[in-house]
């Protein structure tokens, strides 16, 4: 600043012997061109954002603020909406499967995908190929992944004939009884959807430099503890963007149950994404759908919020 | 500053605009031709050029029209057709089942006005179809193809198992020991329940008359002797042990076990019936459904075409379904195995070419006891309850009359 005010003092003498106005007019045109193509190159993000994200945000909340069929004509309902969703056993339902799925799915996909990064140290041949193989389940369509999936869970299935032909009695018809139709989603969703989880963790576990742990094993410290003290430590900022991703996809869980059960049997598979779809798009009640979409926000801001208040204690960026 | 910003934001608005203009379709052809798209669901690729067909050789007849295919299968032709009548992007003509009339018809075009001034004779369509696509007293469609639902078997397998092959009218009693017979002698449950609507609602019908749509089309899911007979085909899995645990909500889990041989029997439409003959690897036979005490009917259903109340040009769409449900199209629709055609005097040609013996007495039997299926603005609602809560019931985790009552506290009151 100091340096700056000094140059302009020292060039004040000549400007004001006639450059100063030439001086200034050349400046006005870079400041102007910088002031326009700036905005210019923004402008269509901008107007894209207004009109296909917050546009669309704003109306879901006036909608959810009406009865909106799809066909016909609204009628102004205030918190009506949400005050029925409140009041339905089952938006209660609904809310409890998703949360049931969160809890089961998000800590076994990071246990199994964590666990697989940390087995995949450059040690293992094949290593390039490994993670292709384990990352296929997550590029390849879910409803071909559901289609295997069904294959194998139903009566007489896979599972059904290796568990007869192996102990003689009949596996559980995993889809078909409301006891088991969550946990099937489950295991499914977490095959497919730990590979990606997996590559964020293998390539964190890589960038940890490698003379930490072998100074920490030159006094004495065993696999473990320098997975567990140092390398976990190392990349908790990764572990930390993997929780928070796993959980805000997770509770938008739809297609798994869209496709596998619809739902069922009953309302046990039933989340509250489909809850929106099936309110919104086969029912036709596009107000409730808006005040169900708004709830689930709602609970995922909580969640994240939660997360990053937490995150003080247990993730280190300064490494 | 204001200025440039303005200009930018102007700059940002005709990019859209532009690409807009590459999304929006025009109602006229290159050649001068009004462009005209026909929402259809498709079964697969065989499907797709069979109604491909259809759309070219009407397009062909009328020399000023161009009809172009829009298709998506059946479980999501709903869903999209409610949302594009309702965001104004629904293209001319449009097909609706006997079911869905009532659910689409707020954005359907009344045909009335239209058929009267061409002068056009109704009586010549299945008089139960033109029915079951009028809503509130006014015509949504004109329907191509029509059908009770019947019960297809496996002639091989009731051959195998020494049990003679059921005959129209045949009880409910004739049913459970036919299929007693076959899984004991096969191995395999004889029967797969399907869950779809009109499906199961046709089973209990003919069982007891149970029904949950209403002759008046209300709908009432409580209705006792629906539970009673919804819990009968419940025993057939849980007592009777002649059919298998249902596999959660898989709505094709009944045709594809008969498809591949595992069952003996299924309960299915006319309009699957020449398709399921071609890809089966046994003898097809069709008989009416299992009549019980207090049953003995069935319900009928079908679908047509009609035209979006967005059709710019319902004269020339008019002219369109004329055509696709004349007997030239009907015809070769019912030659092909395709559909039941709605014309009476183009059934024939269906009869004929399903070269199965008997299926001309059995549809005979089967249409003087059917009812067409009423439609409801909850149809659509009622059918994925249906799937959704319905195998619970059959699968024996609660009693029918317990699962017909948490779907009717879901339905609107």
């Amino acid at each position: 600043m100091t340096l700056l005010k000094s140059s302009q003092a020292a060039k004040a003498p000549r400007s004001a012997a006639g450059r100063a106005s030439s001086s200034s007019s050349a400046a006005a045109p870079v400041r102007a061109r910088k002031t326009f193509w700036g905005p210019a190159f923004a402008a269509p993000h901008g107007v894209g954002l207004a009109i296909f994200t917050l546009a669309p945000i704003a109306f879901s909340l006036a909608i959810s603020l009406y009865r909106w069929p799809l066909l016909g004509a609204p009628t102004f309902l205030g918190l009506g909406n949400y005050q029925r969703l409140f009041s339905d056993p089952i938006f209660g339902q609904v809310v409890w499967n998703t949360v049931l799925f969160v809890v089961l799915y998000v800590p076994l996909n990071l246990v199994v995908s964590l666990g697989l990064a940390a087995w995949l140290t450059p040690r293992i041949k094949g290593r390039h190929i490994f993670r292709v193989i384990f990352f296929i389940p997550s590029i390849t369509p879910i409803v071909a992944n559901v289609v295997v999936w069904r294959m194998l869970y139903q009566p007489s299935g896979f599972i059904d004939g290796i568990s007869q032909a192996a102990t003689g009695i009949h596996a559980p018809n995993f889809l078909g009884d409301e006891h088991w139709a969550m946990l099937a989603i489950v295991a499914m969703s977490v095959w497919q959807g730990f590979g990606y989880n997996m590559l964020v963790f293998s390539a964190a576990l890589d960038a940890v430099p490698e003379n930490l742990a072998e100074a920490a094993a030159i006094d004495g410290a065993n696999a473990w503890t320098v997975f567990w003290r140092i390398k976990l430590k190392l990349i908790s900022p990764s572990i930390f963007f993997a929780t928070m991703m796993t959980l805000i996809t997770s509770f938008q869980v739809f297609a798994q149950p869209f496709i596998l059960t619809k739902g069922g049997p009953g309302s046990s598979t039933s989340t509250i994404v489909l809850y929106i779809y099936n309110q919104g798009f086969q029912f036709h009640q596009l107000g409730l759908a808006s005040a169900a979409a708004w709830v689930l926000f709602v609970i995922i801001l909580g969640v994240t919020a939660v997360q990053f208040i937490g995150q003080k204690r247990w993730v280190h960026y300064d490494a | 500053m204001r200025k440039e910003a303005l200009v930018a934001g102007a700059l940002a608005l005709g990019l859209i605009g532009l690409s807009g203009c590459g999304g929006s379709s025009s109602p006229t052809t290159a050649d001068g031709k009004t462009a005209m798209t026909w929402a259809m669901w498709v079964g697969g690729t065989e499907d797709q050029n069979g109604w491909q067909k259809v759309a070219d050789e009407v397009s062909a007849k009328l020399g000023d029209v161009k009809i172009t295919l829009q298709g998506s299968t059946f479980q999501d032709y709903f869903t999209k057709m409610s949302t594009q009548l309702s965001s104004n992007t629904a293209p001319c003509l449009v097909a609706v089942q006997s079911l869905r009339t009532a659910q689409l018809k707020d954005g359907m075009l009344p045909l009335d006005d239209l058929v009267k001034k061409d002068g056009m004779d109704l009586g010549a369509f299945d008089q139960s179809m033109i029915k079951g696509l009028s809503a509130d007293g006014k015509l949504y469609a004109l329907p191509y193809d029509v059908g009770p639902l019947m019960m297809f078997y496996n002639k091989d397998k009731f051959a195998a198992a020494g049990v003679a092959e059921p005959t129209a009218g045949w009880t409910a009693d004739d049913f459970v020991a036919a299929a007693k017979k076959i899984t004991a002698s096969s191995g395999k449950p004889a029967f797969a329940t399907s869950i779809g609507d009109l499906n199961i609602e046709s089973q209990v019908l003919a069982y007891n008359g149970g029904r949950v749509t209403q002759e008046d089309a209300s709908i009432d899911a409580s209705n006792s002797a629906f539970a009673t007979g919804l819990q009968w085909v419940a025993d057939l899995i849980g007592k009777e042990k002649v059919a298998p645990q249902l596999p959660g909500s898989d709505g094709s889990f009944a045709s594809n076990q008969f498809l591949s041989g595992n069952t003996a029997m299924s309960i299915d439409g006319p309009w699957s019936l020449i398709d399921t003959k071609s890809k089966a690897k046994f003898k097809v036979g069709v008989t009416t459904l299992p009549a019980g005490p207090g049953g003995g009917k069935t319900f009928s259903a079908g679908s047509g075409w009609g035209i979006s109340k967005q059709c710019p040009t319902p004269d020339k769409a008019f002219a369109a379904l004329k055509e696709m449900t004349g007997d030239k199209v009907l015809s070769e629709l019912g030659a092909a195995g395709r559909a039941l055609p709605a014309r009476t005097a183009d059934q024939k040609v269906w009869i004929d070419n399903a070269g199965i013996p008997g299926v001309q007495e059995a549809l005979k039997a089967a249409e003087t006891t059917a009812v067409p299926m009423p439609s409801n603005t909850n149809s659509d609602q009622l059918g994925t309850l249906f799937s959704q809560y319905l195998p619970k019931a059959l699968n024996g985790q609660q009693s029918a009359a317990s699962v017909m009552k948490d779907i009717a506290a879901q339905l609107p009151h």
